[in-house]
């Protein structure tokens, strides 16, 4: 026997059973964003419990946070449904639900669609069923694959709150966390479903992920409306709705878990069969193949990045227009809660002052959630630019007489166009929302206010093209993770003190929440130096290092 | 200016891999080369390093004596390139892409590019990818060649073509030789580079091993003689140079290296009834000359 046949390492028959072969690759590629999705949800769950549990030790203060949020439909709004919240499992429940919902829902319907259709796209998935399957048994056997994932988050969230329940003052029993943690995994496992099946209706990732992205978006503003006006029936109407019906940890109501688990096993039956009935590279959806030439912007590398991102650039706008709009109309009533001495410290925390009118400490809560949509943004552009050097659209540019200057900084000044727009716009859209209330703040103060976010969102940008340029394969890891970092810090610094130098670390920590507080020019200036500092090392680094592949 | 391409110690490591050992290579204005080699012998890193698309560990290309990566812009508006691989935005039709990469690079003959696009038998209402591989690659050689450039770079550049369109790719070639530009060829196709090329490098694990005419490198291989007799065939195994002797009946059929004047002689005397000699083709002299090194290989791990 040779070496080499010896290094095989030795594994059951039925796990190099080729029939399992593309669930077994599925699962090992989805298992690592499954382990940082996990951890990162335990960090943000312990951090939240810790701070509930040191901010609010009493039972007096507990009591006094529940009146003021449990009554107010605008917190409602934000996070869902406030129930039993002077305990910790009511909090956590309030806390940790809807927001690890959101974010589970978007990783799965990302991650779907990039194993049902990026991988089409990119002509590997017919290797697969070059093989022993069929395309319903490979499109099974990846859902599979990606089912493990969801296990490892689920265990991940499991383990997570077995480990705040060991916290003094708090205590879940093992049937509560292992409910909660399938109701926190629930969202990701709906929006898998929904990822699937649009992998299968559409012919491209992106019309696949951008149809999945408007299902969500369409769910979350219904659960939305539900839970800030007196239509809570609407909940039953959203799947993001059944999952607030589970009411884990205070009252649950594991009934809902049947339109739940219906729900995912239809979508995915559905697509099961729908993968057997169209041609590779092709949806359910039929889609022209041919089409008449429009040359429109196609005349410089600039152009062809605005007409390529344009479809992906009117969403963010679209969705930062939306969002600032729902919450500035939801101001007033959102108010109330930071009149309450307890909130208003976690807000004067967050706005880095002592005392603050409760309207304007709402509204620069909204457009530090406004920068941060925008951030994000700014982090997925650079990303989709890192894609083109990987991919090797860059290289038709660069082959012709095309500098490498030229082609990053069309992208820079695209991305940075595309930020000064959503951030006018979002104060634009808070102020239009607030003044159908009749909230009292001038279109000048928000407009400011959206001036504001700007020189973070900038610098954000800077440390994309800083990635880009030295660390070209960690582009979105390091811009993402610069984002998360900041929020994680941020978040745990509003509820207790933490080392300066910790806190130092956040980049929120150094925004003025305008109209909160008032702005602070010289900071934003230094950020936007910081940016460009960043930025120029980036592009002069690009314009010396090799092109680099996937 | 008579020099197309001329790289001075061009090299690439990665690390402690040599990509590409020193290379001095010139091109003449109006020539093709053919630049032949195995997968991973570094024809695909010679080419990125002199578009700029990587940068060389040390020396240097021009292309018509201006430094490729000093002045990248400037080179570049001198070459048309043909990769061997197509990524062309899947959403735009062959039109929109053709039409993008012409004002890109700045200068077109719209009336050639109709004609390549009928000799390719191109439609170009499709999506990019709606097209199979053959017709993608065939974007690549239209907006190459629609350009007129001086200096066609091209790296195996009928990946994917039927025969028929790889006939008309040659064609093209030809006529861009006689337009007066130059061609570096970068082939597996070793009957393309024989039709189509002057001159010939031939790079092994990141050294160029050979460069010149194919009748300049036929010494590389051995000359095939086949001789028909009345009789019995004469025997030659004696003779110097003499290799590869099969005898098939009264037909003799064996290789000759060095002076053919012995073997001549000895297989005169016989009387043959027939006596054809044939120069090696450039598939042989590439087999002999790779034939070589694995032999060597054996030897050292024996």
């Amino acid at each position: 026997m040779s070496a080499t046949t010896n290094a095989v390492p030795s594994t059951a028959k039925f796990l190099r059973s080729p029939r399992t072969a593309v669930g077994r690759f599925v699962a090992k590629h989805t298992a690592r964003s499954s382990l940082i999705l996990g951890m990162i949800l335990v960090f943000y769950m312990i951090s939240k419990a810790s701070t509930y549990l040191v901010a609010y030790p009493t039972e007096a203060a507990r009591q006094k946070i529940a009146e003021s949020l449990g009554t107010n439909v605008g917190i409602e709004a934000l996070l869902g449904a406030a129930h039993h919240i002077d305990t910790v499992s009511g909090y956590v429940t309030w806390n940790f639900l809807c927001l690890i919902t959101a974010v589970g829902a978007i990783w799965a319907l990302l991650i779907t669609t990039k194993t049902f259709r990026g991988e089409e796209d990119a002509g590997r998935w017919e290797l697969f069923l070059a093989g022993q399957t069929t395309a319903r048994r490979a499109a099974s056997n990846a859902l599979a694959g990606l089912a493990s994932g969801l296990v490892i988050v689920y265990t991940i969230c499991f383990l997570g709150l077995l480990g705040i329940s060991r916290f003094n003052g708090a205590y879940f029993t093992l049937s509560a966390c292992l409910f909660f943690a399938l109701a926190l995994t629930a969202g990701a496992a709906e929006f898998m479903a929904i990822g699937f099946l649009a992998s299968q209706l559409m012919p491209t990732r992106s019309r696949a992920a951008g149809l999945s992205a408007v299902i969500f978006g369409v769910f979350y503003m219904i659960r939305l409306t539900a839970d800030s006006t007196s239509a809570h029936w609407l909940l039953n109407v959203s799947p993001l709705g059944w999952i607030e019906r589970l009411q884990p940890m205070y009252n649950s109501q594991p009934i809902w878990l049947l339109p739940i688990g219906g729900f995912v096993l239809v979508l995915s039956g559905l697509a099961i069969w729908l993968a057997g009935r169209r041609d590779l590279g092709d949806g359910i959806v039929a889609d022209k193949d041919t089409a008449k030439p429009h040359t429109r912007f196609l005349r410089s590398p600039f152009g062809v990045a605005l007409r390529l991102n344009r479809a992906v650039i009117l969403g963010w706008l679209i969705a930062v227009i939306s969002i600032a709009y729902i919450y500035g109309e939801l101001t007033k009533s959102a108010a109330q809660i930071v009149q309450s001495t307890t909130v208003e410290s976690v807000f004067s925390r967050l706005a880095q002052a002592a005392h603050t009118q409760a309207v304007l400490a709402f509204l620069g809560f909204t457009l530090f959630f406004i920068m941060l949509v925008v951030m994000f943004y700014v982090a997925s552009a650079v990303g989709r630019m890192r894609d083109d050097e990987a991919k090797g659209y860059l290289d038709n540019f660069l082959v012709r007489p095309v500098s490498r200057n030229r082609w990053l900084l069309g992208r820079i000044f695209l991305m940075t166009t595309v930020v000064v727009i959503a951030c006018l716009l979002g104060g634009l859209s808070t102020w239009a929302g607030e003044a159908t209330q009749h909230g009292g703040v001038t279109f000048h103060t928000l407009l400011l206010a959206g001036v504001n976010i700007m020189a973070p969102v900038l610098l954000i940008l800077g440390i994309g093209i800083f990635s880009f340029g030295v660390m070209p394969r960690l582009t979105s890891v390091i811009t993402f993770a610069a984002i998360g970092w900041s929020f994680l810090i941020t978040m745990l610094g509003s509820g207790v003190s933490l080392n300066h130098w910790l806190l130092d670390t956040s980049l929120f920590h150094h925004v003025a929440l305008v109209p909160a507080v008032g702005a602070n020019w010289t900071t934003s200036g230094i950020l936007v130096v910081l940016g460009l500092i960043f930025g120029l090392i980036g592009v002069l680094r690009f314009n010396t290092r090799d092109l680099r592949g996937e | 200016m008579d020099v197309a391409i001329k790289t001075i110690g061009l090299t690439k490591q990665y690390g402690s891999f040599v990509a590409l050992e020193p290379l001095n290579i010139e091109v003449k204005k109006g020539e093709i080369l053919g630049y032949l080699g195995p997968n991973g012998a570094g024809k695909t890193t010679t080419i990125r390093s002199m578009l700029g698309l990587i940068k060389p560990t040390g020396g240097r290309a021009e292309i018509f004596g201006i430094d490729t990566q000093a002045n990248k812009v400037e080179a570049h508006k001198h070459i048309a390139y043909i990769p061997g691989e197509s990524t062309f935005w899947p959403n735009l039709t062959g039109a929109e892409t053709l039409y993008l990469l012409g004002r890109i690079n700045g200068a077109v003959d719209n009336k050639y590019m109709a004609e390549l696009i009928k000799r390719f038998q191109f439609d170009v209402s499709k999506k990019v990818r709606a097209y199979s591989k053959g017709n993608r690659q065939k974007i690549n050689i239209i907006a190459a060649l629609m350009t007129k450039a001086d200096l066609l770079i091209m790296d195996e550049p009928t990946t994917g073509l039927d025969p028929i369109m790889e006939q008309a790719f040659k064609e093209c070639v030809m006529e861009a030789k006689a337009n007066g530009q130059t061609v570096f060829l970068s082939s597996h196709i070793l009957e393309e580079v024989e039709a189509l090329c002057d001159r010939i490098g031939i790079l092994r694990s990141g050294k160029l091993v050979e460069l010149g005419t194919l009748s300049e490198m036929r010494h590389l291989a051995a000359l095939t003689v086949q001789a028909t007799f009345e009789n019995k065939p004469p025997k030659v195994d004696h003779i110097k140079g003499v290799s590869g002797i099969k005898v098939v009946g009264h037909q003799l059929t064996c290789q000759v290296q060095g002076s053919i004047d012995p073997l001549f002689s000895a297989l005169v005397a016989a009387h043959p009834k027939t006596l054809l000699s044939r120069e090696p083709s450039l598939e042989e002299l590439f087999l002999s000359l790779y034939g070589e090194e694995e032999v060597r290989n054996k030897d050292q791990v024996s």
